[in-house]
């Protein structure tokens, strides 16, 4: 009777534990990360009642474990990591995308109605409103560029707070997981049994971490979670937790006693991973383009002002800041060195390292480790930029600081009249009305580098323009040959092959152009038929209101070959719109399969450790079955020990 | 498979998150009407997007660009018309005044003074101004009238210059003609001349006309005249005779005066010239100055009559050469005017079909936005029935 009672009771206590993990299991039905528990029982060693052998003596609980599967936790962290790197890289690349595409903020819209209005001056050179207008534009160009920058930059501050914001996150986490190490090591030392609650929670905060970056766990024999970041850099082992940092400038540190070392490299995944690579694979690039484009845009504007004539009788004043080609620094010696930009199209965002040595210069591009070893202190030209080491000393060696991106800031119009845009040609041609033969010139042109020799010979010195530039004459001495002239009728000597040259109808000749960078030449040519004697003059274009050949240059520049790689400025935005675009495309593309991913191992996950309450609710009834069972055991063993009592 | 409670939350939250997400992309496309909503939507398309519109923006610009180009031809055209009406007028007059028989010198008093005013309407016309100011003749200095008195007599002072407008990608057209190609340079019925000295490289401005008659013989041609041992000789460029100028004259050295053409000159041995004679040249304004100037100046008698008929002749072939140069120059603007037509009918097809590529790369088709809306709205309404179903189903309702 006594068995009896104790294997009723037995039963009782087992079936109140599996009823309380029920209650447990029911309660935590919401709780993230809770696993659910179950109950699992054995019987009791058994009572030797002789020859029959053994009589069982009741139920006891054996454990209460959690139903986990540590593999996919392993994938659900991977998974988390690899969505929220996508989201979040998705979420910043949408924020540049949707700003490149609108007509509101984007370039293409300030870069239409400059055209726009540089097509409306060539119509009508002489108009005052028309050649305003063309300012306004600029203005209205160069502010879109200095917006651009702007949300570009404050996108920029925008992800250096939250990759700070995170690094504090990735603290906290790593922190409690560093103290449930330490806890479960206590708890599971104590008895030897797992401490589920514990468990789920650290699983649960290694989760929210992966959330934040891609970790990898190593599981020690005492039961602790080493945990470690990107390629093996460890944040938390045992129960301590490195610091990680950020510079402020998208750098991460990962602080042990040993000092901060820059992981920035090496963490990939997770909210940080995404952030790092929308910095380098999108939001760099974008402000590098927009700054070359804003380089491009202002060189060539004003290589063709420098080159045109304004309604003052001048050359054209730049209408754009001069573009800058970068910092310079000295590193060893104190020599002077020059830089300057003479093809903003061909500008690399790099810096640069320039060495004199023998000398020579060497020219170093950071970016890549290009050295270019240049016979000679210059001046070389590397990327559109030429650099002069004439001032500098064997030993001096220079840093320069392109800073391209910079470019899309410090863009502004210049202070300008109307009058002050050269929307002329520098130069009139015109044919003496004596002459006998049929010959015609043209117009005349500039043109940069034209290939051919050039006639190194100048309307006049360039020393007080315009008011020096006197008339050249192109003279026939014969139908075949010809000369040049100055104004006062004096032949211009000239190096070989003259001072003769002979005349091909229709191929050009070049002459020196004062102005503009070396090699800039006018070119004209000449058809038909010049008698001898035949004159054709070449004369500054004084008071030319009515032209508007720099205009039509000016205008044209929107389809013209101006970008390293055959792109016109149109082109080039067109394709950094195209390039940001196909990476907001993938990263959406890659974010949604991510998310499924996810959504299957959560739901892979939830499948096998997630409480249903259906579930539980049979539990309930099951064990309180059992319960009442047992009671009633109790009862009957009552009932014995009374038929005993009332016997006696 | 085992399903937790909460797994039946969270599908349920997907299917009705993605559901919302579908129908909201499809209504803001359909409010904007666009399918590409940013780059990333397509990015290839988007790119060219940008593109076409630029072009459409282009093709806009060209068209504007024509209708200015238009304006300033039409202006020139009236002009023009105007030049030539007033000529073929002054050419009746002449061939009235050529009566020198009959018309006295007070009748030509009165002719004068009609040549004289329409002298004056003519440098308004060749003065006329567009719709900025500027005058349309002066070339490239269009701020000061393209003639204007200079020396006593009304001159050119504008240049060669012409302004050309782009009016398609690829054409651009001369939208005004400098007034020394329509007015100037027209040849008279004279020959003139220039020399040049090929052993010296130099002009030469000695010569002097003898015999304008004989001068006038020669067509333009260049004479290569080389004197060697008391021979000169008087070739073309290819070393042929020029008649009626005899191939060699003989004079004596060394400094012995000869005439050729019409031109007379000192020759020395080893001479090198090259003399090129030309129609000489003379404005309309000129012609018709000299015209007034020669009938203000005639007298009865028959000399001065005379003199009078040869400039009247004179005028006649110089104004019948400027109807024919004005002809050309309107043939010109006209043959200008049909590129702009078919400039503005080639920009327009191309805006037509540039607009038709954006709309199929942009534009939304509206049937099927709307269907898609109707399908996502089903898709939307069935997760939101079956979860409000399943969320109901709960064994503890039954205890």
């Amino acid at each position: 009777m006594a068995g009896l009672l104790s294997n009723a009771i037995s039963g009782l206590q087992a079936s109140q534990n599996a009823l309380r993990t029920t209650g447990h299991n029911i309660s935590n039905a919401n709780t993230d990360g809770y696993s659910r528990q179950n109950v699992s029982f054995g019987t009791r060693p058994p009572q030797n009642i002789g020859s029959a052998g053994y009589i069982g003596s009741g139920v006891s609980t054996e454990a209460i474990s959690r139903t986990v599967d540590q593999f996919i936790l392993t994938q659900l962290r991977l998974d988390t990591a690899t969505f929220n790197q996508l989201d979040t890289f998705n979420l910043n690349t949408g924020k540049i995308d949707s700003l490149l595409a609108n007509s509101n903020t984007g370039l293409s819209g300030g870069l239409e109605s400059f055209y726009a209005a540089l097509q409306s001056a060539a119509d009508d050179p002489s108009s005052t409103p028309a050649r305003q207008l063309v300012i306004e534009q600029a203005k209205g160009l160069a502010s879109r560029f200095n917006n651009l920058y702007d949300r570009f930059t404050s996108i920029e501050n925008g992800v250096e707070g939250e990759i700070n914001t995170i690094a504090e996150q990735i603290n906290g986490l790593a922190n409690s997981v560093a103290e449930l190490n330490k806890a479960i090591i206590q708890l599971r030392g104590a008895n030897g049994a797992e401490p589920n609650d514990l468990l789920d929670q650290r699983d649960e905060a290694l989760r929210q971490l992966s959330e934040l970056v891609s970790i990898s766990v190593v599981t020690q024999d005492g039961g602790e979670m080493n945990v470690y970041m990107g390629s093996g850099q460890p944040l938390v082992v045992g129960n301590s937790a490195a610091e990680v940092s950020s510079n402020g400038q998208g750098d991460v540190f990962l602080g042990s006693t040993a000092g901060l070392t820059n992981v920035t490299a090496q963490v990939s995944g997770g909210k940080l991973g995404g952030l790092l690579k929308f910095n380098t694979d999108v939001l760099q690039p974008a402000q590098e383009q927009l700054g070359k484009l804003a380089a491009v845009v202002s060189f060539e504007i004003n290589s063709l002002q420098a080159q045109g004539v304004d309604l003052n009788g001048e050359y054209g004043k730049n209408i754009f800041t001069p573009v800058s080609a970068g910092a310079l620094t000295n590193v060893v010696g104190a020599g002077n060195f020059t830089v300057d930009v003479t093809d903003a199209g061909e500008l690399v965002a790099s810096d640069y390292d320039v060495v004199v040595a023998g000398g020579n210069v060497t020219i170093t591009r950071l970016s890549d480790g290009a050295a270019s070893a240049l016979v000679g202190l210059g001046p070389h030209v590397v990327d559109g930029i030429s650099f002069d080491a004439t001032g500098s000393a064997n030993g001096d060696s220079f840093r320069l600081d392109t800073n391209l991106a910079l470019n899309a800031s410090s863009i502004a119009v210049n202070q300008l009249t109307p009058q002050d845009l050269a929307l002329a040609g520098p130069v009139r041609t015109e044919a003496v009305a004596t002459n006998a033969g049929s010959g015609v010139i043209s117009a005349g042109n500039v043109q940069l580098n034209p290939g051919t020799p050039v006639v190194p010979l100048i309307i006049d010195s360039p020393a007080t323009p315009p008011a020096t530039y006197n008339d050249v004459s192109i003279e026939f001495i014969s139908s075949t040959q010809y000369k040049f002239v100055d104004s006062a009728g004096n032949d211009l000597a000239t190096p070989a092959p003259g001072p003769v040259y002979p005349y091909t109808a229709g191929s050009s000749i070049y002459l020196e152009a004062p102005v503009g960078p070396a090699g800039t030449a006018y070119e004209f040519t000449i058809q038909g038929n010049p008698a001898p004697g035949d004159t054709f003059t070449i004369s500054f274009n004084q008071d030319a209101v009515n032209d508007n050949r720099t205009a039509l240059k000016m205008a044209a520049l929107d389809s013209a070959i101006t970008f390293s790689g055959g792109l016109s400025i149109n082109e080039a935005y067109g394709q950094m719109v195209e390039q940001i675009g196909a990476k907001a495309n993938l990263a959406r593309m890659n974010t949604d399969a991510a998310q499924s991913v996810l959504e299957q191992t959560q739901s892979l996950r939830d499948s096998i450790s997630g409480v249903n309450l259906d579930e539980e609710a049979a539990n309930l009834i099951k064990f309180e079955q059992v319960y009442n069972a047992n009671s009633q055991v109790i009862s009957i063993a009552r009932d014995l020990f009374d038929t005993l009592l009332n016997a006696v | 498979m085992r399903v937790s409670t909460s797994q039946i939350y969270t599908i349920a939250n997907i299917g009705m998150r993605n559901a919302q997400a579908a129908i909201n992309n499809t209504s803001a496309q359909m409010a904007s009407g666009q399918r590409v909503l940013t780059p990333a939507d397509d990015p290839v398309a988007a790119t060219q997007i940008l593109q076409l519109t630029e072009q459409l923006s282009r093709l806009e610009q060209f068209n504007k660009n024509i209708d200015v180009a238009e304006n300033k031809l039409s202006l020139e055209e009236v002009a023009l018309k105007g030049v030539t009406s007033l000529v073929q007028g002054m050419q009746e007059l002449a061939v009235s005044a050529g009566n020198t028989a009959t018309l006295t010198q007070s009748e030509y008093k009165i002719m004068a003074s009609v040549v004289d005013s329409r002298i004056k309407e003519l440098l308004n016309l060749q003065n006329t101004k567009d719709s900025s100011g500027q005058y349309i003749f002066a070339g490239y200095q269009s701020s000061q009238a393209a003639y204007a008195e200079q020396g006593g007599g009304v001159v050119y002072q504008g240049d060669d210059g012409s302004i050309s407008l782009q009016v398609s990608e690829s054409v651009t057209i001369q939208a005004t003609d400098p007034g020394r190609k329509i007015f100037e340079g027209i040849s008279t019925s004279h020959n003139t001349f220039t020399a040049y000295d090929l052993v010296a490289d130099n002009p030469i401005t000695t010569f002097t006309v003898t015999n304008q008659h004989e001068l006038d013989q020669v067509g333009g041609n260049t004479l290569y005249l080389n004197a060697a041992a008391g021979v000169l000789s008087v070739t073309d460029i290819n070393g042929d005779p020029v008649p009626p100028v005899p191939s060699s004259i003989t004079y004596a050295s060394p400094t012995d005066t000869v005439d050729v053409a019409g031109i007379s000159f000192v020759i020395n041995d080893g001479d090198d010239i090259a003399l090129n004679i030309t129609p000489e040249e003379s404005s309309i304004l000129q012609t018709l100055t000299d015209f007034r100037d020669a009938m203000l100046s005639v007298t009865d008698s028959t000399e001065s009559k005379a003199a009078l008929a040869d400039v009247v002749a004179k005028t006649l072939g110089t104004l019948d050469n400027a109807v024919t140069r004005i002809g050309e120059v309107q043939s010109e603007v006209g043959a200008r005017l049909n590129t702009l037509d078919s400039t503005r009918n080639l920009n327009a097809d191309s805006a037509l079909y540039t607009e038709e590529v954006l709309g199929s790369l942009q534009g939304l088709d509206y049937a099927e936005a709307t269907t898609r809306l109707k399908m996502q709205e089903l898709v939307l309404s069935a997760a939101q029935q079956s979860f409000s179903k399943v969320s109901q189903l709960s064994l503890f309702n039954y205890l």
